[in-house]
Order: structure tokens, then C-alpha cells, then sequence
């Protein structure tokens, strides 16, 4: 038992990370982004993956969820490498807001680019087959001896265009959602865990010996 | 460790920081629910999925471009008398006869393509040779105010305004409003919009003969951007108890007749109107129906451009319903018989609502039609300057079309004046998504403009409203889509979906206090269901009514006396009956949810996860037998369909063609069909009336005919945008 404590202690302390505030980052992180990338596919996604977006939530943001573990992770790490030496608490710890803010945002948008240009796969065989069921675009105008004749990208590329762009825009604005939701969820985590961010050398040893009185006071006189 | 200090205490800064976290999150979360919990159980999302979907409604305003124009307001409302159809001519024997084609029963003689004849040439063996009409659509010219405008922006200040020949106005100059460009029904008297009324009777089948003359345009008008491209048309009675080759249905269109999406220009078919109810039952008689345009991809736009006639039907059986308020059941009307075999009914006046946005110049048209390629005359994106004050229109809205002038009858808030007495209204909602909730209120003040009482943007729709409304008169509902009730119902206000048909008499005697009415008195036909968008009503006496939102949309002024012979009567027409064994078709009953589609533009709206397929009959979901059956029904069955919407904070309005259906249960409820429930179940309708996340099952016969029909979302946005699914009977 105190062989294994003394693992996990000695891990902990190469990491020089709070584990519980990594894992705590992560989790609203990945459930946060999984929202507005749910709620943006409900508006521009395809129907194929469109239904019940409650289960969809949380099945996909459990499943990406070690991926934002891994990205709060290594933005805690290179912030107590580049910062964890100033004096000032705010540039430490705004930088670190700032650098987790920024890998969870960057995580966010590549899942949303990903599930947009699966969501396109999906709509652009759909408008296919709308073109196969014979829908109005098919239809030259009436009067097409009079006016000019549509040129370039028309009909079902002009609808793949379309589409497109519709993804791009919200590529977008899921950006800039995913960066403003997920630095006001860093700085209420930051609030939450009392800044507790990195194991320095000082904050071993306290930890320690709150954890050997502790163990003391367990033992039976 | 670091504290803080408050009076005198020290509180560690990691427990200041902890509580300033959780009393954060606890005041947001106090927020949310008292601002987005009322809202989302307004609007049906109040679950875990619905606060998802109202996201997604909120990202895709972001996503999407939805600017419209505002229209120029209307200076002298309620000055416009409002346009009383009268009764279509029909065409003499001697007239038809001479026709290159006349209309006849044999194969070949149905359309101009000659491939096609009526499955039925009668309905009752007694029934005489049909009544030819002759309906020509044309291209013309429609104008929805004589009163002089005053163009304003969104916030409601004046604004520039432009005319055809490249001049701009500054910007308080008060205009006239150019004529619109319609593709309209000509039945001889030029194309008008609405179209011509047919005056119809149970017993003498029709024949109208739909002849597309779209292509001529002797004025040279502008068509602009929307109407279909290719100017073909395919005409629905809705909802006619007719043979497919006569539904006017893309389903029929596409496989049979035309095979192709509509009539082409310089195509005509005869559509046969047998006036002979399901399964030769007096109890399936319907009153009211209409005729337009069912153009796959393009009804919304051919009807907004005009194509709605109407198509009231009487019954001469026993005199019960036949226009004589001295015989049968005595409803409102007074007839005049027309040598012709035409007739027309005084104090039956039938009421089509359609909203409409006129053009401001400077807002920029740009649609995926365009991008299509449809209208390459236009040349858009641009503005047009030089469509201003015409009808502007947008195919592919993701919140759905509304317009901001309600007009009746083809007039933008009209004034009737009634004589002191009984009168029948019969009222449709000919408009592409807008739902109305109507009520009679009388005024002290009158109506004030909008824009002068401070309202911006959305809330400047209906151009008017009452400051000082009161409820004075009640209606008394006689009829729906299915035709008479069994008992006539009083309501304060009913609502009023795209498509649907009710009829309410009104007595303009006397107050619903009892206070007998005077001359010159004024009553206002308001509306009070805040619609901002296509999507679903804001406020309404079902949900959150706002007391502020009163539109008068016809002002109706007392006249003289007029001798009345009717009555309101306490029995009319019996429901057909529906056996006591209904629920044991549950199991194998046929499934079909509509669903927000993607955003790739045609293909906006599915149903069962499936686009549109005009060739094939669709299938069921999966239904609690295990089965997904295909819509197929044999000739003379009855059966179950379960009608879903699957959310997204959206109403649908859902046709099915051909029968009409009681609704058996509401949300998993059996319905108990009385007035105090939703007004939809106690009569037959049509039309489903989809509140979000809202599900019904209905019974419905499939009888007298075989052949290809269709169901869809009436609202036409979704129509157009495959919400429509094929279905058959074999």
C-alpha cells in the first residue's frame, strides 16, 4: 500500500501538476465545447447525426475527453515552465488561464472542423440525391433563349458551395463561442480550486504534512 | 496563506475565491431559470434535448443571413373596401364544345398530353354532366393599397425609397405603391389575386380546366426572383376528395400526366371535382376548400405570387347547406341563382389572410435559388432598387417567411361594412408560414402606427395596433376543414393555420353583452398571435399572450338593418363514426416524424430522416409491431398514422391530402373530442396542427380512388424543402 502511495507521490511530483485540477479543467472543458459543438450540429448539422443531442453531449464528450486532459495538461506544464517563476501571482496564473483557455479552445474547434466536414460528407451525398429525385434545379428557366445561361459553379455545386461556406461560418462563430465560454469556465475552475494549480516545493511539503498528521491522528493511541 | 480581512474576520483568500465561484454559478444559475425556463416551456423545449435545440435556433440566427426588407406603411389604412368575391362563370356547352379538346371521359381527353383520363366521370350515378370552367394563369399585375406610403426602416424612421426608372426619393417622401408582379387565375375577368371563387355543390361535379399561360407576358413585367423558373404550374384543390390525375400533386406529377414537375407553359389539364364526399357518405361532406399551386420546390412562391382561388361547396341535400338561410339549417346566406348554373351567396363571405413583404430597395436579395441558377435575369446578389414597394420574397429562410402586411382578400387592412345582421365568414390562411389568432374588438382610440408608438424591427409587423382593444363579440364556430361540426362552438379568438379552413357566423345585432349594436359602429378583425418568424408564434392566448400585440387586419363597420332569416342552429352535421375498436390498429399503425433537416439548402426539412422522393411511396418508421411499412394503403381502408414532430422549436402545419382525419390522440392522450381541448379534435380536418415536440394519431379512410398522393408541411418554406413524402393506394 505505502509502495503504491509513494508511486502515485513521486508521479505527482515529477508532474508537479494538481491531477484533480487537470482532470476537473478537462472534464468542463470537454463538456462545455461538447455543448456548443451539439448545439451548433442541431443548426447546421446533417440529420444522419442529428437526433437526441442530449446522448449525443455526453457520449462524445466522454469520448474526447482524454484529448482535452492531454491539452490541459501540457498548457499547465509549459505555463509552470515558462511562468511558474515570476513573482507576480496574476501573470502566473493568467498566463495559465490564458494557455488552457487557448489549447481547450483549439481542441474545440478541431472537433467542431471535424464533425462539420462530416456533417458535409453526409449533406453533399443528400443533395445528390435531390438532384437524383429530380428537384427544380434541374429545370432550365422558361425564358432561357432571352436571359443569359447561369454560368460557372450552379445547381448542385452551387448547393455544395453553399453548404460549405454554411460550415466555414460556423467553423467560425464556434471559434469565438468555444474561446469566450471557455475562458469564463477557466477562470470560475481558477476560482473554484483556489488557483491551485502547480506542486511547488512549498506546497509538497504542506501537503505532506497535513497528510502525515493526518496519518497520526488515524493511528490508534 | 494569503487571507482576507472582513470585518475583523479572516477568511482565506482560496475560501473568498471558492465562494465568489459558487455564488457566481449560483446567481447564473437563478438567472437561467428565471429567464430561459419560461421560455423554453413556452416555446415546448422545457427538456434536456429542448435546451439543445433552443441553441441550436439561437447559433443558426448567426449562421444564417435573414435580413428582410420593411415594408412602407401604409398611410390610410382601412379606407381599401374589402374585395367580395363573386361566383365564377362557368363556360356555356356551346363554348366548350368548340374546343380544340373538350373535356371528356375517355383516355387522352384529360390533359394536353392526352395520356390520361378521369378515373371517375360521376360520383352519384344520378350526378349530371360536369360543369366546365376555364381558369387561365397568367402573368399580371396586383396592388394591395390604393393609400399612399411612407417608406421606413426596421426602426421605423422614414427612409429613401426608389422607383423602376432608377430615380430615388429622399427619404421622407411619401410614395404610392407600385402594382406587384402575380402569376394569377384568370376565370375571364383578368387574373386577380386571390383568384376566382367557384361557387360548387355537392351533386354537380366540376370540371376546371387549368390552362398555363405563363409564358406570354403582353405587359412585359418584371417577374423578379421568385416564382417557379420554369413557369410550370400543377394545381391542388385542397382538400378535394379527388382521383390523383385531378389532386394537383408532384407525387401524380412526376410518375403520370406531365412527368415532369408541373403543366408546362401552353399545357392545360382538366381537373375533375366530382363534389361527391368519401365513400358516398353525407357525414365526410365538406364547405370550404381552395385551390393553388403545388409546384414541387416552388409552391411557396407560386402561391405568394398569386396562384390561390377559393372554393366554397354547398350541400343542396334536404336543403341543408345550400347558400339559403330559409332552408335547412338555416346558416347565413341569402342566394341569387344565375342563368349560367352559377349562383352567388350574400352574408357568406369567405376571408383569405396572406402576409406579404413589399421590396425596400436596399435590402440584398440572395437565396440558394439563385445560387441555382433560377433567376439569372435578376443577377443577384444585389439589390434592387427598382423592385421597390413590390412583393419581395425569400425561398430559403432558415427562420421561416413572414411577412409584415396582413392583408384579407387580397387588400392590405380592407374596411366591410356589414348590414345589421347574420353573416357567415369563412376563413383561410393562404399565407407561407404565418399562423394568426383572431378575435372582433372594438376601439375608442383606433389604430395608432406602430412605428409612432415606438416599436422597432419585428415588432413593427401589422404595421397598426389597438392600444385600447376589447374584446366585444364572440364567434360562433359552424365549421372547419372537414366541413360542419355536429354542434356549433363559441370562441373568444381561435387560430388560424397556413391552410386551414373555418367558418364562424357573426351577428352584428348585437354586442356579447347583449348590447344591440348601432350604425357606424366599428368592430376591427384583430389579430393577437405575435409571430416574429416562420418558426412559431411568440405570444398567444395559448402561451404568453402579450396584450400589447393587438394588429387590426379589417375594420368592419355597422350599416343599415337587412332582414335575416337565419339562425344559428344547434345540430348540423353528424362525424362519421370511428369504430370502438380503433386501438386495436395501434401496433401496426404508420409513423412519420418531420424533422429539421440539414442546412444544405433543398433539403432542409425530412421526414423519417428522408428527402422528398417524388417517384417512390416513403415507409413508415419502425411502429411498435416491429414494422417499417411502406405508405401504401388499399382502396377502401381505414387506418392509423401517428404524426410526430420531431422538435427543434418549430410548428408544423401538416397536410395530408385527399381524406380527412380525426385526430384519436394528442401526445400519448386519447383525445376526448370536446370543445375544451384543442380545437383540432372535435371535427375533421386536414391538417395537423404540430405544436413542437407535439405527436398525433389519427384515423383517416383511404377510399374511391387509387393512385400517387402526398403529405406535407404546410407551411410552405418546408414544402419546398422536401418535407413532403409520398404515399399511395393501391
Amino acid at each position: 500500500m505505502n509502495t503504491l502511495v509513494e508511486r502515485l507521490d513521486e508521479q505527482r511530483g515529477r508532474l508537479q501538476v494538481y491531477w484533480s485540477t487537470a482532470a476537473l479543467f478537462a472534464v468542463i472543458l470537454a463538456f462545455g465545447d461538447g455543448f456548443w459543438l451539439t448545439s451548433m450540429h442541431g443548426a447546421i448539422g446533417a440529420i444522419e447525426r442529428n437526433q437526441e443531442p442530449l446522448g449525443r453531449w455526453v457520449r462524445e464528450s466522454a469520448l474526447i475527453l482524454p484529448l482535452f486532459f492531454v491539452a490541459v495538461l501540457a498548457a499547465m506544464l509549459l505555463a509552470r515552465r515558462w511562468f511558474g517563476r515570476s513573482r507576480s501571482r496574476l501573470l502566473r496564473v493568467g498566463a495559465t488561464a490564458l494557455l488552457i483557455t487557448v489549447f481547450g479552445t483549439a481542441i474545440g474547434i478541431a472537433e467542431t472542423a471535424a464533425s462539420s466536414a462530416y456533417d458535409y460528407r453526409f449533406q453533399t451525398r443528400s443533395l445528390e440525391q435531390m438532384v437524383a429525385f429530380n428537384h427544380s434545379h434541374n429545370d432550365a428557366p422558361a425564358t432561357a433563349v432571352s436571359t443569359p445561361e447561369p454560368q460557372g459553379c450552379t445547381a448542385l455545386c452551387a448547393q455544395k458551395h453553399l453548404t460549405f461556406m454554411t460550415h466555414v461560418k460556423a467553423v467560425k462563430l464556434g471559434g469565438g463561442l468555444l474561446l469566450l465560454s471557455n475562458l469564463v469556465l477557466v477562470v470560475w475552475i481558477l476560482m473554484f480550486r483556489g488557483d491551485r494549480l502547480w506542486r511547488s516545493a512549498r506546497a509538497d511539503e504542506v501537503d505532506t504534512a497535513v497528510a502525515v498528521s493526518s496519518a497520526v491522528a488515524a493511528v490508534p493511541a | 496563506m494569503n487571507q482576507s480581512k472582513i470585518d475583523g474576520v479572516k477568511i482565506p483568500r482560496r475560501a473568498l475565491l471558492k465562494i465568489g465561484a459558487v455564488g457566481t454559478a449560483a446567481v447564473a444559475v437563478a438567472s437561467a431559470s428565471s429567464i430561459v425556463v419560461p421560455e423554453l416551456r413556452r416555446k415546448g423545449l422545457y427538456s434536456a434535448n429542448g435546451l439543445f435545440d433552443a441553441t441550436s435556433i439561437a447559433l443558426a440566427g448567426g449562421i444564417y443571413d435573414e435580413v428582410f426588407p420593411t415594408s412602407p406603411l401604409i398611410l390610410s389604412p382601412f379606407q381599401d373596401p374589402l374585395n367580395v368575391p363573386k361566383a365564377l362563370r362557368p363556360v356555356p356547352t356551346s363554348e366548350y364544345s368548340g374546343w380544340k379538346s373538350p373535356p371528356g371521359p375517355g383516355y387522352g381527353q384529360q390533359n394536353s398530353y392526352g395520356n390520361q383520363a378521369h378515373q371517375k366521370w360521376k360520383g352519384y350515378s344520378d350526378d349530371p354532366d360536369p360543369i366546365i370552367y376555364h381558369i387561365k394563369t397568367e402573368v399580371s399585375t396586383h396592388s394591395f393599397t390604393s393609400s399612399q406610403v411612407l417608406p421606413i426602416d426596421s426602426a421605423g424612421r422614414p427612409a429613401k425609397s426608389f422607383d423602376d426608372k432608377g430615380k430615388t426619393y429622399a427619404a421622407g417622401t411619401v410614395r404610392a405603391l407600385p402594382a406587384s408582379t402575380i402569376y394569377g387565375f384568370n376565370g375571364g375577368g383578368g387574373a386577380s389575386f386571390p383568384g376566382p371563387m367557384i361557387n360548387a355543390e355537392y351533386g354537380k361535379p366540376v370540371i376546371v380546366r387549368f390552362d398555363n399561360q405563363l409564358d406570354k407576358n403582353p405587359l412585359n413585367l418584371d417577374r423578379q426572383d421568385f416564382g417557379a423558373p420554369d413557369y410550370t404550374q400543377l394545381i391542388h384543390l385542397h382538400n378535394g376528395h379527388t382521383a390523383p390525375e385531378s389532386d394537383g400533386n408532384p407525387h401524380y406529377s412526376m410518375n403520370y400526366g406531365p412527368k415532369h414537375h408541373g403543366f408546362r407553359p401552353g399545357d392545360w389539364v382538366d381537373q375533375m371535382y366530382l363534389n361527391w364526399p368519401a365513400g358516398s357518405d353525407d357525414r365526410e361532406k365538406q364547405s370550404f376548400f381552395w385551390f393553388h399551386d403545388h409546384r414541387m420546390d416552388h409552391t411557396g412562391s407560386n402561391v405568394y405570387k398569386g396562384m390561390v382561388g377559393l372554393y366554397p361547396i354547398y350541400d343542396p341535400k334536404n336543403g341543408m347547406d345550400m347558400g339559403d338561410e330559409t332552408q335547412g339549417l338555416r346558416l347565413p346566406g341569402v342566394r341569387t341563382n344565375n342563368n349560367d348554373g352559377s349562383f352567388d351567396v350574400e352574408y357568406d363571405i369567405p376571408l383569405a389572410l396572406y402576409d406579404c413583404r413589399l421590396d425596400d430597395g436596399v435590402t440584398n436579395h440572395l437565396d440558394m435559388h439563385d445560387s441555382m441558377g433560377e433567376y439569372p435575369a435578376a443577377k443577384n446578389p444585389r439589390k434592387h432598387p427598382e423592385w421597390w414597394g413590390k412583393t419581395f420574397f425569400k425561398h430559403f429562410p432558415n427562420h421561416g417567411f413572414v411577412g409584415d402586411i396582413f392583408t384579407v382578400n387580397g387588400t392590405a387592412y380592407p374596411v366591410l361594412e356589414v348590414k345589421r345582421r347574420k353573416y357567415r365568414f369563412r376563413f383561410l390562411d393562404a399565407s407561407v408560414a404565418r399562423i394568426y389568432e383572431l378575435k372582433l374588438m372594438s376601439s375608442t382610440k383606433g389604430p395608432k402606427a406602430a412605428k409612432d408608438l415606438g416599436y422597432q424591427g419585428n415588432e413593427l409587423q401589422g404595421q397598426y395596433r389597438l392600444t385600447d382593444a376589447q374584446q366585444c363579440m364572440k364567434w360562433t364556430q359552424i365549421a372547419s376543414d372537414g366541413g360542419l361540426l355536429p354542434t356549433p362552438i363559441t370562441r373568444d379568438s381561435f387560430e388560424l393555420w397556413p391552410a386551414k379552413r373555418r367558418e364562424f357566423v357573426v351577428d352584428f345585432t348585437k354586442y356579447q353583452d347583449g348590447t344591440p349594436t348601432t350604425k357606424g359602429d366599428v368592430i376591427y378583425l384583430t389579430n393577437v398571435m405575435k409571430m416574429p418568424d416562420g418558426r412559431m408564434w411568440s405570444n398567444s392566448s395559448r402561451f404568453s399572450s402579450d396584450p400589447r400585440y393587438v394588429i387590426p387586419i379589417m375594420k368592419i363597420v355597422i350599416g343599415d338593418d337587412a332582414p335575416d332569416n337565419s339562425q344559428i342552429p344547434t345540430r348540423m352535421r353528424e362525424l362519421p363514426p370511428v369504430p370502438a375498436n380503433w386501438q386495436s390498429l395501434m401496433n401496426n399503425r404508420l409513423i412519420f416524424e418531420v424533422e429539421r433537416g440539414s442546412a444544405g439548402g433543398e433539403i432542409e426539412w425530412l421526414i423519417n430522416g428522408q428527402l422528398f422522393d417524388p417517384l417512390n411511396v416513403t415507409k413508415s418508421l419502425r411502429n411498435p409491431a416491429g414494422k417499417a411499412l411502406p405508405a401504401s394503403q388499399p382502396m377502401g381502408s381505414f387506418n392509423l398514422w401517428e404524426i410526430r414532430n420531431g422538435g427543434g422549436g418549430w410548428v408544423h402545419p401538416f397536410h395530408l391530402h385527399m381524406e380527412e382525419h380525426r385526430v384519436m390522440m394528442r401526445n400519448g392522450k386519447v383525445v376526448n373530442g370536446t370543445e375544451k381541448g384543442h380545437p383540432d379534435d372535435v371535427s375533421r380536418e386536414d391538417l395537423v396542427a404540430l405544436d413542437p415536440g407535439e405527436s398525433t394519431i389519427i384515423y383517416r379512410g383511404f377510399r374511391d380512388f387509387v393512385g400517387p398522393y402526398v403529405a406535407h408541411c404546410h407551411n410552405l418554406a418546408h414544402e419546398d424543402h422536401a418535407m413532403m413524402f409520398g404515399w399511395e393506394i393501391t
